[in-house]
């Protein structure tokens, strides 16, 4: 009962915001669609900025960086929302969520003080967070190299992510390697934030954070072995753990692979079945978000409201946000039908 | 001084030639009274905005300075020596001289952190060889180049051994730990040499090799007597950089110092050069200053500057309301409550300055939580101390030690003893439920009187609605008066349809008012406005409510003294005492500082949120001071 009064105001925003999210059928439809006759169906969907802006350049592409951070404004504007109605570890563990954007930034700035960009460039592509942004960017932005970086990060809530950008990989100035230890540090952080919630929320969130980390690892793992030629034990050990399918063990065999049709005989049950088929890494991708995007709709029409409602409506945001963002860059660029269809992972 | 508002501002507009602009930002900072943030620039005046170069080298030049200071550890003075222009060229020369001091205070700072890492190893070392102390075998034995056997020595960070074994078992090789430290693991890896293949696997993992060092092929001791020597000789040369070090401080003093004054002068106009208008010789400085100090900022521009001067000084526009500066001229005794006032949020310009209802309103809660004439003292005795280290915070401390002694002295109580004083009026414990009645009736006041500000603030932003109809306006009042008088009326087993209609009508007011005020579906807006209303009820109920701590905290301070002298009358006559001496420390430090808390909270939560917007913004001037360079807001 005290649980159900906790959540009631977060219950009410999630069951309204749910209405934003549109399914498969829907998004297809729209693909056959002009761009004119699109955003007015959008309306009610939170993203009257993103309508305005592309109504008051008469359709045409606005700058790769302003088209990416007004998607971005939208999911942060619900997260916030969100947040705002928590407190305590659930709050944080939300904002630890949203701290990825925070970790792109950081790896913009590495990456540019390894090429020695100037600050300005630099600060052009970082991701404007608003209220989240807990990084001191002037004071990144101003130091002389990665080492700098990382030993002024060791004063912000990312002291525990920079210190894994350690000595060894510093000396090396290995950007590569600075940032997959960033991916897995974050992830191992995510799982020690998490266990502050009861048995039955973990046992809730499990089977959807699996997910994207198995999406998050399986992606990796084609990219390292087939893209960077990386070898099976490096490969394997740059993964992060926490997947659903995909366990240690599974991990290890499939880090042995050499070509992509090799992956299905690989796979297990059900996530063997999902790639099935699948003629590229882009291909596996979508099919694993695709998966994620049914499962956290799935969670959200499930009837006793927890936390994890919440966490599921943010995935599922976040993953839409990214196919309209996809559709409306294809309209606009002119792109065919199917070439849109194929960037979101639907059908028309 | 007004008592409860913001001095009355001005907002400034100063016109001058171009070559004067750099003095009169220096005066303007000499002043004191200055507030260029959130100012305002109609372009079509003065079309060209005069750049922000100067601004980014003064930026970058601080930097250096920062780092260096840091470094050498020098504190810079207060004031600058003297009044005068840092031009763009004089920026640059002081910023190539700072990249050249920072050249060789990083290298030195290097040099030092080469030192200590050489030291630290070393110590891994010591801790290293503890493991083969014991061993009577020649360390060498271990290290062998063998021909089919890749053997290697190293530290990886703990968490990812587990992963790690896993990854080597693909590649056929084997890890086992044979030291764990805290964050970190030695680990010995062998497998079947191949070419190298694990290499980048182990550089991915941190893995800090640890290919046994030559003082290892020895016996144990004499490893160990050799590693000594080592460790002397690197102590002995971070003590000669410590030596350096103390002299590259001297050596670069003065020049820092004197940096340190031109960023001063350069500071403030790298502030208003991002923000002034020019067009020709012509340009335009705007920012806000109090109404009393407007002749005196005439009368310096007018003393250093040759060229005329044009001020305009007009008062906020209403739309300007929200960001004009509030200056808060306060006495100094009353600097420490207005600090947890704009802990909580600055009042706006127009707003009512909570202040003194803050201070009398916390002196007198805190008095009655924790009434004793003897921690009272304790208190006052306590603020002549930090008078000393903390000026600042002493009239706090001597405020709430001297309410507490009042009500000590009303309780009759002192350092926990409740006979010895007789009692002005009551005591807690021997009334408990006339305190409780006391301390919901000081709670209703409180809601009612801020109330009353809240109306207030909102009728002087021009909310003429929402202080009508609103949960904080006349509506909300009324509400709650009749809640009061229902309750009243229901102690008295009289309440009637009348009580219940003065209460519903209020209500429903508000929630027509929240249904017109919100957007959205209809399902949603009543949805909003159900909630809403139904928090109205709520929030009056438990802000009452909540004012029970105030007897609560008075009943618990007897309660504790019973405790306190029930544990002492089981001790001997020594211990007797020492449970009293160390009970009423405890009382005085813990719940003390419990009370101090509490009492923020009612007044953070209780009542701030009330009436309290606290979105204003304060007046910061910009000053003259080697000690204040960093810009925080630079257009």
């Amino acid at each position: 009962m005290l649980k159900i009064a906790h959540y009631a105001y977060l219950q009410t925003m999630i069951m309204i915001f749910s209405k934003r999210l549109l399914n498969y059928a829907e998004i297809s439809a729209l693909i056959q669609q002009p761009i004119e006759k699109i955003l007015p169906t959008l309306k009610d969907k939170g993203l009257d900025n993103i309508i305005q802006k592309l109504t008051q350049s008469h359709f045409k592409l606005l700058p790769a960086g302003n088209m990416d951070n007004l998607f971005l404004s939208v999911l942060l504007e619900d997260a916030r929302s969100i947040i705002r109605s928590l407190s305590g570890y659930e709050r944080d563990i939300f904002i630890y969520w949203i701290r990825r954007f925070e970790l792109k930034n950081i790896k913009t700035i590495l990456r540019g003080k390894s090429l020695q960009r100037s600050k300005e460039e630099v600060l052009a592509e970082l991701t404007p967070l608003g209220s989240f942004a807990m990084l001191p960017v002037d004071v990144l932005l101003n130091a002389d190299n990665i080492s700098e970086v990382l030993t002024l990060l060791e004063k912000t809530p990312f002291a525990a992510i920079a210190r894994y950008g350690s000595k060894s990989i510093e000396q090396k100035q290995d950007v590569f390697a600075i940032e997959t230890a960033l991916n897995r540090q974050y992830f191992t952080g995510l799982n020690e934030q998490l266990r502050v919630l009861s048995d039955k929320e973990q046992s809730l969130l499990q089977p959807l954070l699996g997910r994207i980390i198995d999406q998050t690892n399986l992606i990796w793992l084609l990219r390292y072995r087939l893209s960077y030629h990386l070898s099976p034990s490096h490969s394997y050990f740059l993964l992060v753990s926490g997947g659903l399918y995909l366990n240690s063990k599974v991990l290890v065999q499939l880090s042995q692979i050499k070509k992509l049709d090799q992956l299905y005989s690989m796979l297990p049950g059900k996530i063997g079945s999902l790639i099935k088929d699948c003629e590229s890494i882009h291909q596996v991708e979508l099919n694993l978000e695709k998966d994620i995007i049914e499962y956290a709709a799935n969670m959200l029409k499930e009837s006793a409201f927890s936390l994890t409602h919440a966490f599921a409506y943010l995935v599922f945001r976040e993953k839409q946000l990214l196919q309209l963002h996809a559709l409306f860059k294809g309209k606009l660029l002119h792109l065919s039908d199917d070439e849109i269809a194929f960037a979101i992972g639907g059908s028309i | 001084m007004s008592l409860f508002h913001s001095e009355t501002m001005r907002y400034i507009s100063l016109f001058m030639r171009f070559d004067d602009a750099p003095m009169a930002s220096v005066i303007l900072a000499e002043s004191g009274f200055f507030d260029p943030s959130r100012a305002s620039y109609a372009d079509e005046r003065l079309p060209d905005r005069q750049g922000i170069a100067y601004g980014r080298i003064f930026n970058n030049t601080l930097s250096q300075w920062e780092k260096i200071s840091h470094y050498l550890a020098i504190e810079p003075v207060k004031k600058v020596n003297k009044l005068m222009t840092v031009n763009k060229h004089r920026l640059l020369t002081v910023e190539s001289r700072l990249n050249e001091i920072w050249k060789i205070c990083s290298e030195h700072k290097e040099n030092k952190r080469f030192l200590e890492e050489q030291l630290n190893s070393l110590m891994h070392l010591f801790s290293l060889l503890n493991h083969f102390k014991d061993l009577d075998i020649d360390l060498s034995m271990l290290q062998q180049d063998f021909k089919f056997l890749d053997v290697r020595l190293g530290i990886i960070p703990l968490s990812y051994i587990s992963r790690l074994k896993d990854a080597l078992g693909i590649e056929g090789y084997y890890l086992s730990v044979y030291v764990q430290e805290k964050d970190s693991a030695h680990v010995i890896i062998a497998g079947i040499k191949k070419n190298n293949a694990i290499q980048a696997l182990l550089d991915s993992a941190s893995f800090q090799s640890l290919d046994v060092p030559g003082e290892f092929h020895q016996h144990p001791k004499i490893v160990c007597s050799t590693l000594d020597e080592k460790k002397k000789n690197i102590l002995e040369k971070i003590s000669i950089h410590e030596f350096e070090w103390s002299l590259l401080q001297q050596r670069f003093k003065q020049e820092i110092m004197d940096s340190g004054d031109s960023l001063a002068l350069a500071k403030p106009y790298a502030i208003l050069s991002g923000k002034m208008l020019r067009k020709g010789q012509l340009i335009e400085i705007n920012g806000w200053a109090p109404l009393s100090k407007v002749s005196l900022i005439g009368d310096m521009l007018d003393k250093h500057i040759v060229n005329p001067v044009i001020i305009e000084a007009r008062a906020p526009e209403p739309e300007e309301h929200a960001k004009t500066p509030s200056y808060l001229l306060r006495p100094q005794w009353l600097q420490p409550f207005l600090k947890l006032v704009i802990n909580y949020g600055a009042p706006g310009y127009r707003e009512f300055d909570p202040s003194w209802f803050f201070t009398l309103s916390y002196v007198l809660m805190f008095g009655l939580m924790f009434g004793d004439v003897g921690h009272g003292a304790c208190i006052v005795g306590m603020s002549w101390f930090i008078n000393k280290k903390w000026p600042e915070y002493a009239s706090f401390f001597m405020a709430i030690g001297l309410s507490s002694m009042l009500f000590g002295f009303i309780y009759g109580s002192v350092f926990s003893y409740e006979h010895i004083l007789p009692g002005l009026w009551l005591s807690p414990m021997e009334h408990p439920m006339l305190m409780l009645k006391l301390a919901l009736l000081l709670g209703a006041c409180f809601i009612v009187l801020l109330n009353i500000i809240s109306i207030y603030n909102q009728l002087k932003n021009s909310l003429l609605k929402a202080a009508i109809f609103n949960s904080r306006g006349i509506t909300g009042l009324l509400f709650y008066m009749a809640l009061l008088w229902s309750i009243f009326e229901l102690s008295r087993e009289q309440f009637s349809s009348l009580n219940l209609l003065s209460m519903i009508i209020p209500l429903i007011v508000m929630f027509i008012y929240q249904w017109m005020k919100s957007s959205g579906s209809s399902a949603e807006r009543f949805l909003v406005s159900l909630f809403e209303t139904y928090d109205v009820i709520i929030a009056y109920f438990s802000n009452t409510i909540s004012f029970l701590r105030v007897a609560a905290f008075a009943l618990n301070h007897s309660a504790l003294a019973i405790a306190l002298f029930t544990l002492a009358a089981t001790a001997n006559e020594a211990g007797h005492w020492a449970v009293i001496i160390i009970g009423n420390l405890f009382i005085l430090l813990l719940e003390g500082a419990i009370v101090a808390i509490q009492v923020l909270r009612l007044e953070y939560y209780e009542g701030f949120s009330r009436f309290f917007t606290a979105d204003g913004y304060l007046f910061k001037p910009m000053q003259l001071s080697p000690q204040k360079l960093k810009i925080t807001e630079l257009n």
